[in-house]
């Protein structure tokens, strides 16, 4: 019963959101105070004999038809051509070029134009089983109808908001550049499908659009805060294969030199190649090279996962990956999504970029269990010096993790990422300069303490 | 974009001219208009923005509730609009002489004020003398006379303000073409409007009178004949009556009715008829010369500003009754409209006059399905009484005295006899309607004419008031004969002491809270409140003046665009390059915000467009700009002679300047 009704207020929901986005868009803000000044004379001039209003609703109501009617009239379609920057980053405005050309023989001007981001009215499967966070401590009525809901979803697919700016004026067949304006409000991969250009009515009431289709993406980096020098305990550690296959052990192919097998040498290191020439085991040899290696790892688990919560473990994991200095130590990145994922940036090897636009895309893993990434951290601990954790939750199997690692005498930092005003957690034992904790909000100083 | 100077004093202009404030019209108009000559302004802050639309607000507010409580009572919302100019003088004159051309946003939202989280630009808010205009237009409005130069002066101003804010893309051909056709279109329909509504009004008219008659309804009545089970009764205080003068009536009669359908009467004449108030225009003459004998207080609320009177009978005059209009029917209604919401009206009455009609053969029609049981009774009367009218009459009242009782409880009748014959035949017991219903049938078949009345029975009386409750609602019969209307009430005299059996244990307790409801709507609607009324205004004065002195004078003035920079007299500034450029812009070529003036004539040559002598222009441009020893007076000759040169090449259209080029 309940879902139906959910169903229902979603179905009424969308349609007033759409009249209210067709409103807004359609009218400039003289046509909307014209439209409401004739509803009301209407109403005080309804009955002629008791006021003269329904004289200047006429006036008024003749000119918002006209102004409608000519929305009618025809439009020209310009060229258009957007030029993006690589990146942008979550929460940091950026602006970018748009050359707009107009193929007609007349000057165009007074012309509006506008971005086009995609409808962030969200489907009903979206709707109907995304909970809003904290939406179990609302009332009965909020919690059926689920208006609250609705809203935060409407925020959460909003990826980004471009204001509408005015046009210069347009020589026939002449161009222009227009400088807009982007506000990403997350991380993602943001599309464009189009531009639209409004072209106002003579009394400037109503406004009639042209779409120019442009389909176009930008990637944008997650939230990033300051994080003040880190001195990452830990020793250098022997690194297989050196710099070079730093960010590929045990997958790469390329070598430094072939030797004989000796006892103790891994099966994987077995040249099966040269083995079938000479008829003898014969086994990769790498160059011997010691430097920090520190691990990032990033808690993607959640059953029930707190968006705000995982954005923030996201920017946290961001956060380091800037911070740390990459010229004298290798970052591995470890996380779960669709597989399990390592991916290392450091001495030459790899690019900050690289780890944020990997980091601008991981999302929430709900189909696979912890143990993936115990895994996958565990493979690599001999090699690491240091370990980073960012979890967004503190529970028996995290704790055990964290034991482990640090039963490994790999010195360790734990970061959990809280909801606002939750209650402090228990560190298990570990002091404050080893386990933190960050509420959503707050990891702008809560970081800039480490 | 702001409003074009003298607009916002034109607007208020017609709005004082609409309503005869003119004083204060032209002050604001004065003041608003002073703002474009006077060079100071203040910073106000958002909280100050924000104070004085509260301000505005609960002046607003405050009008609001003195309207209602006010002697305007039938036209309050209208006066209420046209009060609008100066309520919101206060938030027009600090945009006016603020630092700000808009005003926040946020100032206009209690939430958006809450929600300190979002910042808004300090460009951004809503330029309130659009919405301003359009207050006065609504004020201007909410008259009523129909002048001739009431449409072209509000066309006018409407073309002005939208001549102000149209959009340049249009040449002014279009503008004036689709404006006219706004106009004309407009006229049409006001004639149109005026049209529709005296087609309607006779049509609506009737359906609305059934919506608005409250209680007995003027031109039917359904009867609760027939309804099985125990008839429900309140005992909620209706009316309060007192006598003034002479006797009290016994009943108060609402409406009358002559032709029997089914269980429901209905009135066959059906027109209202205006009664001309006197010069006081309290005092209403229903009868051109009225006998007043004896004048009785009737206190009742009225419900939707319209209702019927509830009057003795012989009633000729209503005192001390402060309504928009009385109607009268010929059968003896009587209705008042723009009533307010308790009345309380003095009824003159003398026996032996009355402002019904007389008798009508509508009078004397007993229905077929009745005929039979009737003709049986009234046979059986005539055979004691004889032709004798009164004889005959009392015959009937002792027929009903004698042989039925009263009862509120109904049983289901079993038989096919209409609910009338089986009351007179078998169930002999039953409510007033059966009563007056079946007495109505016999004095017809008597050949005595007669009426259905309904109304309310006095009963009950608390000190010298009588208390009319809801369950004394009440019917009996008006039977003409001696030449004029009596009431004859066959109801057996225990209906009264049956009533009050059902009254309830808590209506003490009702009866208090009902009468101190009643104390304050007779202080609210009827009471002495002058001195409230002529105070209350000037209260607010004092309260705006504190306002007013603590924002605008408790803080330094500043000079317009005070900034020290945007003062500063940068040398160049008037170098006629800017106007070239911005010719150069009209036209479609606009300099873009990273580019130099020498990298936008490279980029004009790429375009096709080649200026021979705007190099030069340039190159002059920039010494007069940025040399510190400034230009020779040839110099700055040369850069006026070559822009204006320039100006004029960019001036022409597009082909005609390329072929010259």
């Amino acid at each position: 019963m309940q879902q139906r009704l959910r169903g229902w207020a979603w179905k009424q929901y969308r349609r007033s959101s759409g009249l209210k986005y067709w409103f807004m868009r359609r009218f400039t803000k003289a046509g909307l105070l014209a439209l409401i000044l004739t509803v009301m004379l209407v109403g005080l001039g309804a009955d002629t004999t008791l006021a003269v209003a329904y004289q200047i609703a006429t006036i008024i109501g003749g000119a918002l038809v006209i102004s409608f009617a000519w929305t009618f009239a025809k439009r020209p379609l310009f060229k258009a051509e957007r030029v993006l920057p690589r990146f942008g980053t979550a929460g940091s405005p950026l602006q970018y070029r748009v050359r707009i050309t107009n193929p007609t023989r007349t000057a165009q001007s007074s012309l509006t134009i506008m971005e086009d981001l995609g409808d962030p009215r969200p489907t009903r499967d979206q709707f109907l089983n995304n909970p809003e966070p904290g939406e179990q401590k609302r009332n009965l009525f909020d919690r059926t109808f689920c208006f609250y809901r609705w809203m935060w979803l409407m925020e959460q697919n909003k990826l980004a908001k471009v204001a509408e700016q005015a046009l210069p004026t347009l020589a026939p067949g002449g161009a222009n550049d227009v400088t807009l304006e982007l506000v990403p409000h997350k991380r993602g991969l943001l599309r464009f499908e189009g531009l639209t250009v409004a072209f106002p009515d003579p009394f400037g009431f109503f406004r009639s659009f042209r779409k120019i289709p442009l389909k176009q993406s930008l990637l944008i980096l997650p939230k990033r805060y300051y994080i003040p020098h880190l001195a990452m305990p830990g020793s250098m550690q022997y690194q297989e294969g050196g710099v070079a296959l730093a960010s590929s052990v045990g997958q790469s192919e390329e070598f430094v030199a072939l030797r004989d097998y000796r006892r103790g040498d891994p099966l994987r290191h077995i040249h099966w190649k040269s083995v079938s020439k000479t008829g003898r085991l014969i086994v990769k040899e790498f160059q011997d090279e010691f430097f920090v290696r520190h691990a990032l790892i990033l808690d993607t688990f959640a059953v029930n996962p707190r968006l705000d919560v995982f954005e923030e473990a996201v920017s946290i994991a961001a956060s380091f990956a800037c911070t740390v200095r990459t010229q004298e130590s290798l970052l591995d990145l470890m996380f779960v999504g669709p597989q399990a994922f390592c991916f290392t940036i450091g001495r030459g090897v790899g690019h900050t970029e690289q780890m944020l636009e990997i980091l601008a895309s991981v999302q929430p893993c709900t189909n696979k269990p912890f143990g993936d990434l115990e895994n996958l951290v565990i493979n690599r601990l001999d090699e690491v010096s240091g370990a980073i954790c960012v979890f967004i939750a503190w529970d028996e199997q995290r704790r055990e993790f964290v034991k482990q690692i640090r039963g490994l005498g790999i010195p360790i930092l734990v970061l959990v990422v809280t909801e606002p005003n939750s209650k402090d957690l228990d560190a298990g034992g570990l002091t404050p300069d080893v386990f933190r904790q960050i509420e959503v909000g707050k990891a702008a100083e809560s970081l800039a303490t480490l | 974009m702001n409003t074009p100077p003298l607009l916002i004093a034109a607007a208020l202009l017609f709005w004082g001219w609409r309503t005869g404030w003119w004083a204060i019209a032209i002050t604001l108009a004065v003041i608003f208009e002073l703002s474009r000559l006077v060079k100071f302004r203040w910073e106000f802050t958002d909280k100050e923005y924000s104070r004085v639309f509260d301000v505005c607000t609960l002046l607003f507010g405050g009008a609001m509730v003195y309207l209602r409580f006010s002697e305007e009572i039938t036209k309050s919302g209208f006066v209420l609009f046209q009060w609008m100019p100066v309520i919101f003088a206060l938030s027009l004159l600090t945009q006016a002489y603020g630092s700000r051309d808009k005003i926040p946003y946020r100032v206009f939202s209690w939430f958006a004020r809450l929600r300190k989280d979002r910042e808004e630009p300090r460009e951004g808010g809503l330029n309130i003398s659009w919405p301003y205009f359009g207050v006065c237009l609504l004020a201007a409005g909410a008259t009523t006379d129909r002048e001739m130069f009431f449409y072209p002066i509000a066309l006018a101003l409407c073309g002005w303000a939208a001549w102000a804010a149209r959009v340049k893309r249009y040449s002014t051909a279009i503008w004036a073409g689709c404006f006219l056709l706004a106009a004309a279109g407009g006229f049409t329909a006001t004639i149109g409007w005026r049209g529709l509504q005296a087609a309607l009004t006779p049509l609506l008219g009737q359906a609305f009178a059934r919506w608005t008659a409250r209680d007995f309804e003027a031109l039917n009545a359904r009867t609760s004949m027939g309804e099985i089970g125990s008839k429900k009764t309140s005992g909620r205080i209706l009316l309060r009556v007192k006598a003034e003068s002479g006797q009290v009536p016994s009943l108060l009669r609402q409406a009358s009715f002559d032709v029997l359908k089914g269980i429901s009467w209905a009135a066959t004449h059906r027109d209202f008829n205006l009664v001309v108030p006197e010069n006081d225009v309290t005092t209403w003459n229903i009868l051109p010369e009225p006998k007043t004998n004896n004048s009785v207080r009737v206190s009742g609320y009225v419900r939707g500003k319209r209702g019927l009177l509830s009057l003795p009978q012989g009633s000729g005059r209503i005192r001390e009754l402060p309504v928009g209009q009385v109607e009268t029917t010929r059968l003896g209604v009587a209705r008042v409209s723009e009533a307010p919401g308790l009345v309380s009206y003095l009824a003159d009455f003398a026996p032996g006059q009355t402002f019904e009609a007389p008798q009508s053969s509508f009078d004397l029609e007993v229905p077929e399905s009745e005929k039979r049981v009737i003709a049986e009774i009234a046979a059986q009367i005539k055979s004691q009484t004889g032709a004798n009218v009164l004889s005959q009459v009392r015959a009937v009242e002792r027929y009903f005295a004698q042989n039925f009782s009263y009862s509120l409880y109904e049983k289901r009748n079993p038989t096919r006899e209409s609910v009338i014959a089986h009351f007179l035949k078998n169930t002999r017991t039953g409510h007033c309607e059966y009563f007056a219903s079946a007495t109505t049938l016999i004095l017809r078949q008597l050949g005595i004419p007669a009426r259905y009345a309904v109304g309310y029975s006095l009963q009950e009386t608390k000190g010298e008031t009588w208390i009319v409750r809801e369950r004394h609602a009440h019917a009996w019969v008006l039977a003409w004969f001696d030449g004029q209307w009596h009431e004859i009430d066959t109801t057996p005299g225990s209906w009264a002491a049956a009533e009050k059996e059902k009254a309830s244990a808590f209506e003490p307790v009702s009866d208090f809270f009902s009468n101190l409801w009643f104390k304050f709507s007779m202080w609210r609607w009827l009471g002495q409140k002058g001195v409230i009324s002529r105070v209350a205004p000037y209260l607010i004065l004092p309260l705006v003046a504190i306002l007013v002195w603590r924002i605008f004078f408790g803080k330094n003035r500043v000079r317009a665009g005070d900034a020290a920079m945007e003062n500063f007299n940068w040398p160049g500034l008037d170098s006629e390059y800017y106007e070239l450029e911005a010719r150069l812009a009209a036209s479609g070529h606009e300099r873009q915000q990273h580019e130099t003036p020498t990298q936008f004539l490279q980029r004009l040559r790429r375009d096709g467009i080649d200026h021979p002598s705007l190099p030069a222009l340039i190159d002059l441009h920039y010494r007069y700009r940025f040399d510190p020893r400034g230009i020779e007076q040839t110099d700055r000759k040369q850069l006026r002679a070559l822009a204006a040169v320039e100006i004029a090449v960019a001036k022409q259209p597009p082909l005609e300047r390329s072929r010259k080029v």
